[in-house]
């Protein structure tokens, strides 16, 4: 699996991410193989490691604490999937907000 | 007269279905060809550069054949455009000239080159704010996303009619402010919804280098809610 599939999948299963973006305007997409995963950027850098950007949509909940859950919960499954070596910086970002009140 | 409008209805039908018929085709083209413009398009552009490359040698020539520089300038008549300016400039020099159109369209270019120079110095509008950040990680949302979350946030039943939120970040640096409009009922204390306002935004910059200022307006006699 690749670091930008684990971290996606692992960010959505916080409580308070509602989804990526997916968005045709604004969208962050990595092409990992021809294929599209909408949401992740990842970026290699120059000591090996790769940085990896979320552009999430999040519930109405405070924000600082739900970027900190992300993160945890990305390094945390970049271990389990044994690629934690390869993870460098986690960029979260809130791309939109799910359901308020305009 | 019948048969007349069916030959029409039928003619119409038949050019209705060849457009769409077109547009199905070409479709299906765009998707088969999705995947070999890219490289298509390189091999059109090497092409092109060498075209380019293949004429610019053939200049150093001179002469008048078809591609020299003479005859590409004869045939977007420059030699008339200089004719034309030289008389121009002529007149202008001699007083003979409008010299009203020469300083107007020199202001134009002179507006047109600092509008050109602002927009290049000026930089552009920063959709995200970076709220967090160190070595590790970093905690980024668009202004967009902060306006809904605020508002949503402060637009809680209460003393207020109206919100108005603004996020603005700090240049260079981490952080930002959201600034806070707050139409209160003409009832309402200032100082008492302000601070309700500013309680109800506390979870949105807790934690977050995301200063609050809020500012309580009375709503005007007549305004819609």
């Amino acid at each position: 699996m690749l670091l930008g599939e684990v971290a996606r999948d692992a960010a959505l299963t916080v409580d308070g991410v509602a989804d990526v973006e997916r968005g045709v305007v604004g969208a962050v997409v990595s092409l990992p193989g021809g294929r599209s995963l909408p949401g992740v950027m990842v970026v290699g850098r120059a000591d090996g490691r790769y940085d990896v950007g979320l552009a999430l949509v999040a519930r109405p909940v405070r924000l600082g604490p739900l970027a900190e859950r992300v993160r945890e919960v990305v390094a945390a499954a970049a271990r389990s999937a044994g690629v934690a070596g390869a993870l460098g910086r986690i960029d979260v970002g809130f791309a939109d907000l799910e359901g308020p009140a305009e | 007269m019948t048969f007349i409008r069916g030959l029409y209805l039928l003619v119409r039908g038949v050019i209705v279905g060849l457009v769409l018929l077109i547009a199905a085709i070409v479709a299906l083209l765009v998707v088969a060809l999705r995947r070999i413009v890219l490289p298509l398009g390189f091999v059109l552009l090497a092409l092109l550069a060498l075209i380019g490359l293949a004429a610019a040698i053939f200049e150093i020539d001179g002469g008048h054949g078809t591609v020299s520089l003479a005859h590409l300038a004869s045939l977007i008549h420059l030699p008339d455009l200089r004719h034309y300016v030289g008389t121009y400039l002529h007149n202008l020099e001699t007083q003979h000239g409008n010299t009203a159109i020469s300083i107007g369209a020199g202001i134009a270019v002179l507006i047109l080159g600092l509008l050109l120079l602002a927009a290049t110095l000026i930089p552009a509008r920063q959709r995200s704010m970076t709220l967090a950040k160190d070595s590790d990680w970093r905690l980024t949302a668009r202004r967009r996303t902060l306006v809904q979350a605020a508002s949503a946030l402060a637009e809680e039943p209460g003393e207020l009619d109206r919100v108005r939120v603004r996020a603005r970040p700090r240049r260079r640096r981490v952080g930002g402010r959201l600034r806070v409009r707050a139409h209160r009922r003409p009832d309402a204390d200032r100082r008492t919804v302000e601070a309700e306002v500013a309680r109800r935004l506390a979870p949105l910059s807790d934690g977050l280098k995301l200063k609050t200022k809020v500012r309580a307006r009375r709503t005007s006699a007549g305004r819609p809610r």
